[in-house]
């Protein structure tokens, strides 16, 4: 009593035990409960046999590995049968070897005993031998996939580098812009934070900002790599050859223009030279083509405001003729940059004729045009696949093996490959809102006990390759129709847990087609937009004043009015009440809102897009408003 | 002579059952009473004897009841049940047309008597 009410404080162990609801009735069952049933020893201390025979029989009973209950039951028995045998004269000696062995008594006990157990008993030891035999069965097979999984390496049998370095390397050294580029950004040094750093969600310092001073003072000292840009800029071809060593200078000088030190620099490329890179690690050197071109941007903008038409006009020139060298590089990373420079110089050209419309002459306006009009052979712009595929079906050949039909499976090698590109799921989108989340495949990449399996769940060599053809095939077609149709399309899901499990690799390593295509459609309306503002300039110039309708630019200062390409009806144009003439498209909205910008960029971006469905789903999850507002080409609206 | 383990797992069940028919007996007087009706043929050895009760008993054939003599001695006494009853009548009709089989084939000689049950 006393121990109980010592050992039952607030908090105790004692304590939650009787303040717990069963705990009660557990003790006051014990309390009511008969005396347990003495244990085996017990018996035997308790018998009155000789010291001797005591032993053998506790020797049978702790054979038995019994219940404590069941032990005391057969040493009683035991007891018995022993004083049985001394009340007959049998001596203790012989009593025991008339017994038998001990230890098959206690084996031959012990399985009788067990026998009598309850139903219950019975059934948890079936559910536990079950279960053992289950794991049993799963080690096993796991076993059997290690082995093979352990036993297969990557089959590498095609050289992508080289096939699609050849027609680079087939340029004459006297014609590749390349090494012109590669010489004028290697001069660069630091470069200033207004080229680095966007002042709004949609473009760098230019003239009256605050960064400008240091922009500016940067384009002067760096005069001689301008010239040298626009000179490459004029050659007919990029003529970059991709290597399996990085160009460790130009790592070298990207590091000095992000402000690293010349020591950590050097350390990095040192680093760089010892890697080898087949074609989907190929990171070709974008930030060096990328500032040269922020670099003409800005001395255009520098120019426009200095009234300098003709160095303005050689930079917009040079401007699309960088573009047009980017899309050279045979992956779609290089469609998707150089569509977004011919972006760049389409705007930077609406924007000289919309602040500064004296600046070109009407020649230089008409030279512009065409210019603009030519890249990419004009018409509507679409991204190529070609080399994407090419990226894909290496780095299927590098993480699969290959039994010699075409029918390898996933390696260890290939699943280390395909954790590089799973570091950011959301990096990865294969349609508008088709984002990859962390899930079951990101989690067995992340765990390595879990490799075999991926492996073995894994479709093999020749079955990826033919999803990747069929994927590749899809979007392609899908391209060939106009981009107001694609909404109307049955998504294609080449995503889902499924799907990615059979497919990891393509689902790790597929591009971002919808971006692909969007960069495709987007270049050809912005430079649609630009194309009619030139045309309304020049009719302003002819005739004082803008047009009513883009009609009157037809034929003479437009062969045709361009396509709205959310809707396939004539690109909209408002000539406005105050003389401000807006040209633009209804958006992923459909709805033609006058003209009106929407109200941020985070909405403007979405209404881009021309899959609707995925812009409202992506707008949704971020709480937002619906699609509002018109896409405005030309002026264009400086949104934050 | 000492019947083959195989033999004896067939014919041990039975003979236990048949001398409990006449009334409970604990381990020690079943091993002795075994041994003597059977001229020691059955002597099945005492560290089989309590397993093949506990399998008995597990399968409802037999019942222990542990019962404190006057001495002050306590043993545990078997009965059959009815189940185990039913259990002898039938093993005794196989033992019977085995026997009658195996007297057939000369293996085993023709009893005088007419009931082939060793006697008391």
């Amino acid at each position: 009593m006393m121990r109980t009410q010592v050992g039952a404080r607030p908090g105790s162990a004692v304590w939650r035990l009787l303040t717990w609801p069963i705990g009660p009735v557990f003790i006051v069952g014990r309390l009511a409960a008969p005396a347990p049933p003495p244990r085996a020893s017990e018996v035997l201390e308790r018998s009155g046999l000789a010291l001797e025979t005591q032993r053998f029989v506790a020797g049978v009973v702790g054979r038995t590995r019994l219940w404590h209950r069941e032990q005391a039951e057969v040493a009683r028995e035991l007891v018995a049968h022993f004083l049985d045998a001394a009340d007959a004269g049998v001596p203790p000696e012989r009593a025991m070897r008339d017994f038998g062995d001990p230890a098959r008594a206690a084996r031959l006990i012990r399985r009788a005993k067990r026998r009598a157990r309850g139903p219950v008993w019975h059934t948890w030891i079936r559910a536990w031998q079950t279960v053992l035999l289950v794991l049993l069965a799963a080690a096993m097979v796991y076993a059997l996939l290690v082995v093979r999984f352990q036993a297969i390496s990557p089959t590498v049998s095609r050289d992508y580098v080289a096939e699609l370095s050849a027609p680079a390397l087939a340029v004459p050294e006297s014609q590749r812009a390349w090494p012109l580029y590669r010489e004028a950004y290697l001069s660069l040094g630091l470069l200033p934070k207004g080229l680095t750093r966007q002042v709004s969600p949609r473009r760098y310092a230019r003239p009256g900002d605050e960064a400008w001073p240091e922009v500016r003072a940067f384009l002067s000292r760096h005069a001689d790599a301008l010239e040298l840009t626009r000179r490459a800029a004029a050659r007919p071809a990029l003529g970059y050859a991709m290597s399996e060593a990085p160009d460790a200078e130009v790592h070298v000088a990207q590091m000095l223009a992000g402000g690293a030190s010349p020591e950590r620099a050097h350390e990095h490329a040192e680093h760089l030279r010892s890697e080898e890179r087949p074609l989907f690690l190929q990171l070709w050197d974008t930030h060096a083509l990328r500032t040269l071109v922020r670099m003409l941007v800005a001395d255009t903008q520098e120019a426009s405001t200095r009234g300098e038409g003709g160095r303005a006009r050689d930079n917009l020139r040079a401007l699309v003729g960088v573009a047009s060298h980017v899309r050279e590089i045979p992956m779609a990373l290089g469609d998707q940059l150089g569509m977004s420079m011919f972006m760049g110089a389409a705007w930077t050209l609406g924007d000289v004729i919309a602040e500064r419309p004296e600046l070109f002459s009407d020649a230089e306006l008409r030279e512009l045009a065409h210019v603009l009009g030519g890249f990419g052979g004009g018409g509507r712009l679409r991204v190529s696949f070609e080399g994407e595929r090419a990226m894909v079906l290496d780095l299927i050949q590098h993480a699969y093996s290959d039994d010699g039909r075409g029918q390898g499976r996933l390696t260890a090698a290939g699943i280390e490959l395909l954790r590089m590109f799973i570091p950011d799921p959301e990096a990865h989108v294969l349609q508008p809102g088709m984002q990859l989340p962390a899930d079951r495949l990101a989690y067995r990449l992340r765990r390595p006990l879990l490799h075999p399996v991926l492996s073995a769940m894994a479709a093999d060599r020749e079955e990826t390759t033919a999803e990747a053809e069929r994927m590749f095939s899809h979007f392609e077609s899908h391209l060939m129709m106009p981009p107001w149709a694609w909404e109307s399309q049955p998504e294609l899901r080449f995503t889902g847990a499924e799907w990615r499990m059979r497919h990891p690799v393509l689902a790790a390593a597929m591009p971002a087609v919808s971006a692909l295509a969007d960069h495709g459609e987007h270049a050809t309306v912005v430079r649609d937009g630009v194309l009619v503002a030139i045309a309304l300039e020049l009719h302003r110039r002819r005739h004082g004043a803008y047009p009513d309708s883009l009609e009157a630019l037809v034929p003479h200062l437009l062969p045709r009015i361009p396509v709205d390409p959310f809707d396939g009806a004539p690109m909209r144009y408002h000539a406005g009440e105050d003389g401000r003439p807006v040209v633009y498209v209804v958006g992923a909205d459909g709805r033609d809102d006058g003209g009106i910008a929407p109200p941020d960029e985070a909405i403007e971006r979405q209404n881009r897009m021309f899959w609707r469905r995925h812009a409202l789903r992506s707008l949704a999850a971020r709480g937002r408003t619906p699609l509002e507002g018109d896409w405005v080409l030309w002026p264009r609206v400086d949104l934050n | 002579m000492r019947i083959e383990r195989e033999m004896m797992r067939g014919a041990g069940p039975a003979a236990v059952l048949k001398l409990l028919e006449s009334g409970e007996k604990y381990g020690y007087e079943l091993v002795e009473t075994l041994a003597r009706r059977t001229d020691g043929v059955l002597d099945m050895g005492q560290s089989t004897l309590y397993p093949l009760l506990y399998n008995l008993e597990a399968k409802g054939l037999i019942e222990g009841v542990w019962r404190t003599a006057d001495s002050g001695r306590e043993r545990k006494y078997y009965r059959l049940t009815a189940q185990g009853k039913k259990r002898l009548a039938h093993d005794t009709k196989q033992w019977r047309a085995l026997t009658l089989a195996l007297q057939s084939l000369q293996i085993v000689p023709p009893l005088s008597g007419p009931n082939p049950e060793v006697q008391p």
